[in-house]
């Protein structure tokens, strides 16, 4: 099978970063906000100092820490046909996080975004077969900040089937966000054998964790739920300018939160995260670049160098319409990132990096990961795919099209873009010359109308408006 | 039996099964079942079907092609034994050709898939077929249409020459003219005295059917 990858990193580079990460860990060592996580540390082997919150991680903390964590990772969904496996074979999608505006795509307004929204972003999510893991990427500023989190679990669950990444801010957050869960698949035990949710927790960079977010790991890897510690940092500013000096960072941030969470339960699920990026130099602003690209992938092959299962970024774009920067922008930072093998990228359907949500986007990039996803599968060379015998029999000149073999292989070897014009320019313009953003919009409308995720049973969405009620008079009072 | 027989050519058609369909033929022949019924209702119902998936967008290419050339196949072997004078009904009589000049084969040989799927007799004279050629054919068959096509514009110059040999035949007005390929318009079409220019096969078609009044 010829399939299309490459190394952006040769294995004495990968040695390099790895060696000059653990002297990082040493020295200076992480900030850890947090006396429950310090106390993991300390029992682990780290030297731990409480005052001060910092905590310097021997290497062979880190390499024990890596022994414990577990190679695949199950992605569970509440409808089990989406379930899928995190095992380094194949490139997963989510949906961008973590947006607080929607192009609203009837009106074409761009305004602050709503419950409302997050429930139809989630049933088009339901609907793309390249979208496999729902992340609430919608902020509803209809709801209060403090119980977001909740309400975005179950506004996702009650409008798609498939797998959700969540994120808790609090341990008390990730408490309830896994007492939901349970409730859907039928307890606690079960959920550790079918984790329909998991979380991203971004460590604070450089090198430190919030307090509420990293006691949230703790809780998630005792309950057995998929952490993603999504490290972020950014060249020049809140990493080194450089971009080896950036992956060092990274590579540090998601160590440390791995080291946490093994040692609170061995065997907890951890992918290794990052979306790491860089600075426009004239703003100070997150900037889509090729740069990014870079990071990204070198994470993604990083992964692999520890053989742990990876979500990084990808897709992105500072474009602040659905024009050609959109689209160039998204295909540097997402071809090479896949062409590294992570097991999931984030970044589907957002623009302004990931500042707002756009329907239509989704859809559009619902396409271009497809196609991405024939290039990456490459092809296969042996006797029936070298087709001998029909070169034979079609013999010189003549054409192909009307053989069994082209009959038996095309929709094997070839891809059927879904919304992508290909007509031929008269038949174009009489079916009205739409665009395809206007070919989207449309899609959109469609899938809105027509596509309805089963909802869940009737006594668990009760159980889980229980759960709710009781979150929110703990959190609001 | 008998409309068991219907069936199978049908769905070898649909099935785009070549093997499927032409060993029906041959029992229909063995068990001395009418073959033009076998042709209209049995192979001519398959590929009208296959037609019009393939102008919905529901079917691909191949799958046209294939199912055109089951039923090439099986009207090679039930068509010699029709009664004479009788033939199978037809939508219309097609002579189509690439022009001299030009190796281009697989656009039209498309259309041609596309109007027997269509109902249409369609004798295809192949391509680089010299103007001669396209007279002949439609002295020997009397067709209702010419189709031309061309995919370089050296060669479709070789469009007009086909059109004034015919108007030197006396032939022009008794066949209309359709023309088509990658660098030919309408406004081509319109230049040098053709009847009708179909963008794509589907077109190509429409085209056809409006010419003959269908």
């Amino acid at each position: 099978m010829v399939r299309a990858s490459f190394n952006l990193l040769s294995k004495t580079e990968l040695d390099t970063i790895h060696n000059a990460t653990l002297e990082i860990l040493e020295n200076p060592g992480l900030l850890v906000p947090s006396e429950r996580a310090l106390k993991i540390l300390d029992k682990a082997g780290a030297y731990v100092d409480y005052e001060k919150n910092r905590v310097t991680i021997p290497s062979h903390v880190v390499e024990e820490a890596l022994k414990k964590a577990p190679k695949t990772i199950k992605y569970c969904a509440r409808n089990p046909k989406y379930d899928f496996t995190l095992e380094k074979k194949e490139v997963h999608f989510t949906t961008d996080g973590y947006g607080v505006y929607i192009r609203d795509f009837e009106t074409g307004e761009r305004r602050k975004s709503t419950s409302a929204d997050l429930a139809k972003w989630a049933v088009l999510a339901d609907s793309l077969n390249m979208i496999h893991v729902f992340w609430p990427s919608i902020a509803p500023s209809d709801i209060p900040d403090a119980v977001e989190w909740l309400h975005c679990l179950i506004i996702s669950l009650s409008n798609t089937e498939k797998h959700i990444e969540s994120d808790a801010y609090t341990a008390r957050d990730a408490q309830y966000l896994i007492e939901v869960a349970a409730a859907v698949v039928g307890g606690k035990e079960e959920l550790k054998k079918r984790p329909i949710i998991s979380a991203v927790q971004c460590p604070i960079a450089p090198l430190g964790y919030e307090e509420g977010l990293i006691e949230a790991v703790i809780e998630f890897a005792e309950a057995g739920v998929p952490v993603v510690p999504l490290s972020m940092p950014l060249a020049g500013e809140t990493g080194p300018v450089t971009l080896a000096g950036t992956i060092v960072i990274n590579n540090a941030e998601v160590l440390g939160s791995l080291v946490i969470s093994e040692f609170a339960s061995p065997g907890a699920p951890v992918l290794y995260g990052g979306c790491p990026g860089n600075i426009d130099f004239k703003t100070g602003m997150l900037a889509e670049s090729p740069e990014g690209g870079l990071l990204n992938a070198s994470l993604a092959q990083l992964a692999r160098y520890y053989n742990l299962p990876s979500e990084v970024c990808g897709s992105c774009s500072d474009s602040k319409v659905l024009d050609a920067q959109a689209a160039y922008e998204r295909t540097i930072s997402l071809l090479p990132v896949m062409l590294c093998g992570p097991d999931i990228i984030c970044g589907m359907g957002g623009l302004e990096v990931a500042k707002t949500m756009v329907p239509e986007l989704l859809v559009i990039d619902n396409e271009i990961l497809e196609s991405m996803d024939r290039f990456v599968r490459g092809f296969e060379i042996n006797d029936d795919t070298l087709a001998l015998d029909v070169i034979r029999k079609v013999g010189l000149g003549g054409h192909y099209l009307a053989e069994k073999h082209t009959l038996t292989h095309f929709l094997k070897e070839h891809w059927v873009p879904k919304i992508s014009d290909r007509k031929p320019y008269d038949t174009w313009e009489k079916a009205g010359s739409k665009d395809i953003v206007k070919v989207a919009k449309e899609k959109v409308k469609e899938i809105l109308a027509t596509h309805k995720p089963e909802p869940m049973p009737k006594d668990v969405q009760k159980e889980i408006s229980q759960i709710l009620k009781r979150y929110e008079k703990e959190v609001l009072g | 039996m008998a409309e068991d027989v219907l069936k199978r050519l049908k769905e070898a058609i649909m099935t785009y099964d070549v093997e499927g369909a032409v060993e029906a033929s041959k029992e229909v022949i063995k068990t001395g079942f009418d073959p033009l019924k076998a042709i209209e209702q049995g192979l001519g119902e398959g590929l009208k079907v296959v037609g019009e998936k393939f102008g919905a967008g529901e079917i691909f290419l191949p799958m046209l092609m294939i199912a055109a050339q089951a039923m090439k196949e099986s009207l090679a072997i039930l068509e010699p034994t029709l009664a004479k004078g009788t033939s199978r009904k037809v939508a219309g009589k097609v002579v189509i050709g690439t022009v001299e000049g030009d190796i281009h084969d697989i656009g039209k040989s498309i259309v041609a898939a596309m109007l027997t799927a269509n109902g249409f007799e369609v004798h295809d004279i192949g391509c680089d077929a010299p103007t001669s050629k396209f007279v002949e054919k439609v002295k020997a068959v009397n067709p209702d249409i010419i189709g031309m096509s061309a995919l370089l514009t050296t060669t479709m110059p070789k469009m007009t020459e086909v059109i004034n040999a015919l108007k030197k035949e006396g032939l022009r007005g008794k066949v209309k003219i359709i023309v088509g390929g990658a660098p030919v318009s309408a406004a081509w079409a319109e230049q040098i005295g053709a009847d009708s220019y179909g963008e794509d096969a589907m077109a190509a078609v429409d085209v056809v059917k409006k010419l003959v009044g269908k």
